[in-house]
This record gives C-alpha cells, sequence and structure tokens, in this order.
C-alpha cells in the first residue's frame, strides 16, 4: 500500500531514511569500514522512521550514528564529523515538519523556510564545538569540559534564540493581540 | 462551532521535542562516559534545539471556535470557513482537519490545511461550497496548534460542524405567458374584466366618470356622440405551487450531478416562485410531504424568501393515514395551481384530479428524471425490479393522457418557457365561454 503523501511529503521522508545514512557514510573519509548489517539496520529504522515520525524509530535512527561515530573512525574529530551533524539535524527536523499534521497535509513552504533557518541557526554551533574540540585535543582527559562548553554554547544559542528565533505570531505581541481572523 | 471546555486541553510535548530530548540526554551521558568530543559535535545541535523548545513552550490556553461568513446561501455558492483563535500566544502553526459532509465540497479539496500563525493574516481558512439544496451540517474538524519551535502541541481540539441553510438555486426560468384568468388586484396579467390597463379592449360610448383623455375623437366625430376606448384590467393572480415530496426517485449528484425528482421539484418550484413574486404575482406552497408544508399566498421578497426557506426544508416522505380528501389547499377561483410532481404517489395524483375538477387551471410538470431509477432493496431480484419500474412507467404514461383529457396538461420541466405553451391553451380556454354545472 503506497502512502497517499504530497510531493513535499515525500521529500520529507526521503530525507527522513537517508539523512541518517549520510551520517554514517560520512565517516568513511574519517577512516571508517562500513557495514552491511548496520548499514541494513539504519536502512530499516529510518524507513519505519520514515513512515511514522512519532515512533522511537526515531530516537534509535539518530543515536546509533553517534554510537558509530564514536566506536568506528579511526579520526573522530574529522570535519566530516559537521557533515554528519547536520545530516542528523536534517534527518530530525525532516521528521518534525513532517509530524506536524496528518501525512496528507501539504508542506507549507514558509514553514519550510522557517526551519532551514533555525537548522541553520543552531548548526553553527556545531563548527565551534568542533573547533574547540579540534584545539583541546591535545589536552589532558577532562570530560567534565565538553560538558562545561557545550552548557556554555548552548545558553549563548538559547539567547540568541529567543532573540532573533521566534516569529512575531510566536512573540508576546501575539499574547496581546487578538487574532480575530474573521476581520472584526 | 465550538471549543471544548479549555481545562481539559494543555501544551503536550510533541514526538519532536520527546526524540531530541531523548538523543540528547544519550550523547550527554555518552560523551561523559567514553570521553568523545565528538558525540558532542553531533548532538550539540539537537541539543540546542530542545532547549529552544522547552524554553519556548507556551503558557496560554488557546480558544478556538471557527466560523462561516454566511450561513445561508444557494446551493452552489461559496461560503469560507474561518478559525477565531483567542490567546494564542507562543502558538506558531495550525493544522485543521474537516470531515467530508455530503453534498459539500471543500477547498482544499481534502479539508486539510495548516499555516503559520502570523499577525493580520487568516491561518487555515476553509473554503466551503454546499452542492445541494437543503439543511447541511458541516462535518466536525480537529484543529491543532503547534508552538515555535516545534516542542508542544496543543490539541487536536474538535470542533462542531456548523449548519448551513441552502437555499435551492435559482434555476434559469423565463414565462412570457401570462396566466389565464388573472383575479386580483394591480398586477401584469391582462384581465377579463375591463379596467384600466393599456390592453385594447374595444370601443363604447361615454359613460359618466370615464377618462377624457380616454376619449377617441374619430369614432365620436363619425357618430356624433362621445365614445371611449375601453381596455381590459391588468391584476395579478395568485399561483399555488404544489411540491410533491413523498418520494425521491433518481440519484442526486447535487447542483453539478444528476438531478433525483426531487431536485427537479424543488429547484422548479423555486424558480416558478422567484418568476412570479417578481412579476407582483401571489405564490401559495404546499409541500406534501411527512413533514408538510404550507404557505399562504403573499407576494415580495421576503415572501420569496420564506418560500425557498421552506424548500431548502424539504425532507422526502409519506405520512401515515394520508387521503387526498383531507388535503386542503386554499385555493381560490383564479388560482393556477402548478404540481410539481413524479405522479407516482396516488394521493398526489388525486390531488391533482381533485384540484382540477374544481375548475382551477391545473398544470403538472413531471419532474422525474430522464433514466431515474428507483431504490432497489438488497433482497429483491434486480431484473424483477426493473420490470416492476418499467410497467410503473407505462402506468405514469397512462396516467399522464387521463391527466390531459380532463383539462389538466402536464409537461416535463425544461426551465425557461417549460409552461408558455400550457398556460397560453388555457388561457384561450379560459376566454371560451362554459356551461355553468349546478
Amino acid at each position: 500500500m503506497t502512502p497517499r503523501w504530497t510531493p513535499g511529503q515525500w521529500a520529507l521522508r526521503a530525507v527522513m531514511a537517508l539523512a541518517p545514512l549520510l551520517a554514517v557514510v560520512a565517516s568513511v573519509p574519517a577512516g571508517a569500514s562500513l557495514r552491511g548489517w548496520f548499514l541494513v539496520l539504519l536502512v530499516v529504522l529510518g524507513a519505519v522512521y520514515a513512515l511514522f515520525p512519532a515512533s522511537l524509530a526515531g530516537i534509535g535512527v539518530l543515536a546509533l550514528p553517534l554510537a558509530w561515530w564514536v566506536a568506528v573512525p579511526d579520526d573522530p574529530l574529522h570535519p566530516m564529523s559537521m557533515v554528519a551533524a547536520a545530516a542528523l539535524l536534517v534527518a530530525h527536523v525532516a521528521g518534525l515538519v513532517a509530524g506536524l499534521g496528518p501525512d496528507r497535509l501539504p508542506v507549507d513552504p514558509a514553514l519550510l523556510w522557517r526551519w532551514v533557518g533555525r537548522s541553520a541557526l543552531v548548526l553553527s554551533a556545531a563548527p565551534v564545538v568542533w573547533l574547540v574540540a579540534d584545539a583541546m585535543a591535545e589536552q589532558p582527559e577532562q570530560p567534565w569540559i565538553w560538558v562545561a562548553g557545550v552548557g556554555a554554547a548552548a545558553l549563548g544559542a538559547v539567547v540568541a534564540g529567543m532573540r532573533f528565533g521566534t516569529s512575531p505570531a510566536g512573540s508576546d505581541a501575539l499574547a496581546k493581540a487578538r487574532l480575530d481572523v474573521t476581520n472584526g | 462551532m465550538t471549543t471544548p471546555a479549555p481545562a481539559a486541553q494543555r501544551w503536550e510535548p510533541t514526538a519532536a521535542l520527546r526524540r531530541s530530548t531523548a538523543v540528547s540526554a544519550l550523547a550527554v551521558g555518552f560523551a561523559l562516559v567514553v570521553g568523545q568530543p565528538v558525540v558532542l559535535v553531533l548532538a550539540t545541535p539537537l541539543l540546542l534545539l530542545t532547549l529552544l523548545a522547552l524554553v519556548h513552550r507556551p503558557a496560554s490556553r488557546p480558544r478556538i471556535r471557527s466560523a462561516v461568513d454566511h450561513t445561508t446561501l444557494h446551493e452552489g455558492q461559496g461560503t469560507v470557513s474561518r478559525l477565531v483563535l483567542e490567546d494564542v500566544a507562543g502558538a506558531e502553526h495550525v493544522v485543521r482537519i474537516s470531515g467530508r459532509a455530503p453534498y459539500t465540497a471543500l477547498h482544499p479539496s481534502g479539508g486539510l490545511t495548516g499555516s503559520l500563525l502570523r499577525v493580520g493574516e487568516e491561518p487555515a481558512s476553509l473554503e466551503v461550497s454546499p452542492r445541494r439544496w437543503g439543511r447541511r451540517t458541516l462535518s466536525d474538524e480537529k484543529v491543532g496548534l503547534t508552538s515555535s519551535w516545534g516542542g508542544f502541541r496543543w490539541g487536536p481540539v474538535t470542533l462542531r460542524g456548523e449548519l448551513l441553510t441552502v437555499l435551492p438555486g435559482t434555476a434559469p426560468y423565463d414565462s412570457r405567458a401570462e396566466v389565464p384568468q388573472p383575479l386580483g388586484l394591480v398586477g401584469a396579467h391582462r384581465s377579463r374584466r375591463p379596467g384600466e390597463g393599456t390592453e385594447f379592449s374595444g370601443i363604447r360610448p361615454f359613460q359618466a366618470g370615464d377618462r377624457l383623455r380616454r376619449i377617441n375623437w374619430r369614432v365620436s366625430l363619425r357618430s356624433e356622440s362621445l365614445h371611449v376606448v375601453a381596455t381590459r384590467g391588468e391584476e395579478d393572480s395568485a399561483v399555488l405551487v404544489v411540491l410533491d415530496a413523498f418520494a425521491e426517485h433518481g440519484a442526486s449528484g447535487g447542483v453539478d450531478g444528476a438531478e433525483s425528482c426531487l431536485d427537479v421539484g424543488v429547484r422548479a418550484a423555486s424558480a416558478l416562485a422567484e418568476h412570479y413574486v417578481r412579476r407582483g404575482d401571489r405564490v401559495g406552497l404546499r409541500v406534501l410531504s411527512a413533514g408538510g408544508a404550507s404557505l399562504s399566498y403573499l407576494a415580495g421578497r421576503r415572501h420569496l424568501r420564506r418560500i425557498q426557506g421552506t424548500l431548502a426544508r424539504v425532507r422526502p416522505g409519506e405520512p401515515r393515514d394520508l387521503t387526498a380528501d383531507r388535503l386542503r389547499f386554499g385555493a381560490t377561483t383564479g388560482t393556477v395551481v402548478i404540481v410539481l410532481s413524479p405522479m407516482l404517489h396516488e394521493v398526489a395524483v388525486a390531488a391533482t384530479v381533485t384540484l382540477a375538477g374544481s375548475g382551477l387551471p391545473v398544470i403538472v410538470v413531471d419532474t422525474l428524471p430522464t433514466g431515474a431509477t428507483p431504490a432497489v432493496a438488497r433482497d429483491v431480484d434486480p431484473a424483477i425490479a426493473d420490470l416492476a419500474w418499467r410497467m410503473r412507467l407505462t402506468d405514469r404514461e397512462e396516467l399522464f393522457a387521463r391527466l390531459a383529457r380532463i383539462g389538466c396538461p402536464v409537461v416535463p420541466w425544461r426551465g425557461p418557457g417549460t409552461l408558455d405553451e400550457v398556460l397560453h391553451r388555457l388561457a384561450r380556454r379560459a376566454q371560451l365561454p362554459r356551461v355553468a354545472t349546478r
């Protein structure tokens, strides 16, 4: 049975299924050798995630590439890790947009562009973390420093997001203005 | 449409927030355990997204309702069903799903729409167009809101469908024929009685009270006595529209599709009423059905609206213990009776014969569409049902012939000019001298 998706939904579902795969394939330049069973597992989970964006498969399909990048590549801090970060983010955001309504809901271009902007905003933190990690690679092992760093970056990003990332409709301006679409 | 009690609803985390929270928590824990900074490189965007979604958790209690611009409209016309959202601070996106109600077209066609909430823009409006007359209840719909950064969802809440009164379409109808026996006050029909009209009746000697401008000087000079031009009066007429709604034969496809006999009857009744009301005649309506309905003879736009509203409430059905002799039509002399019926119910036939027998001009408009077939029960052999239907149609043809013999013409509804020929014939017959029977 073929799902009755709109073309926009098909595109989102394809991204949801394939982006995690891309996150794993991006580890090849970092010295990883791909394993068939892992890719098959990822494809199956990705397909389930694409069919059911609200399912737990979404957690698995995003967590598996994380584990892969820790365990397999010779150089985990390879610049391609940022491509993997982008792929995971895109997979998540595609699932978020696809899950905003029923399967047959056409994808609103304005909504899509809003999420493209937001994704770019949060993705900009990945190179920062990567640069810091790369610079401190030679330092003694201090795991807490990464969490602290991420915490500081998160705080900055949240402040930035609150300042610039919200829509006019999401701001308090809308709370004051009664949105009465019947034109009075 | 109403929104349920606000207490029953609250902002719930979305699946996306649960997912990003879980993955972020796993990543932070993993980074702490294995001390691999790459986990943070990969998970930092998701972590930020999670935090931003959590920070933007709305505290509002939205109230949602929908309203249509017009609750009364003609079939085929369209209106807009709009969402009225109050206290939606923090909400960013709205999704609206409407079910499919019979004979109602929606745009977007699936009744599914979603949009960003932006000040000054109408979110998720639906265009609604009822495709058939009647009282149409729009289907229930569900509306859901999503917060900024996709973290929380309100609803979906169920909104009850609104009731639309769909008046029958104004089928094109026009007639140049006059009614046979106008007997009223001031109107547009030539009366048999002399009066202050424009239609020439003859020349007669001057009488006290005649207007001077009516004097025909040429005849007066020749005859050496004053003569005046006599004219016929112009009077309005009473028109009784009788609609047979005992049963519905044939399938209705709405205003653009196939017509059932009730569709034909209701639309024809509306068209006839509009035509005669516009000409200044008094129009009465009698609906023969389980509920029945009766409107007395009145004129004017308000009365026309009342007639259309009554037609919109017509539901087919057969009353219990109804006989033709219990029907009262209140038709007085000079009333033209137009019976809209497929003539398949004996009470409708008997009522028509009774009206024709009372000396009124009665016209039957056959409302049975070509190719109409009855609804057949499952356990009935279709071949037998088809045979019975054909026999019934043959009986009907014979009945039409009998009606024509008693001076009650039967015509199929063809829109403009349907009644012209028969009205002309009835008018000519009305001019003929008749033998009064006592």
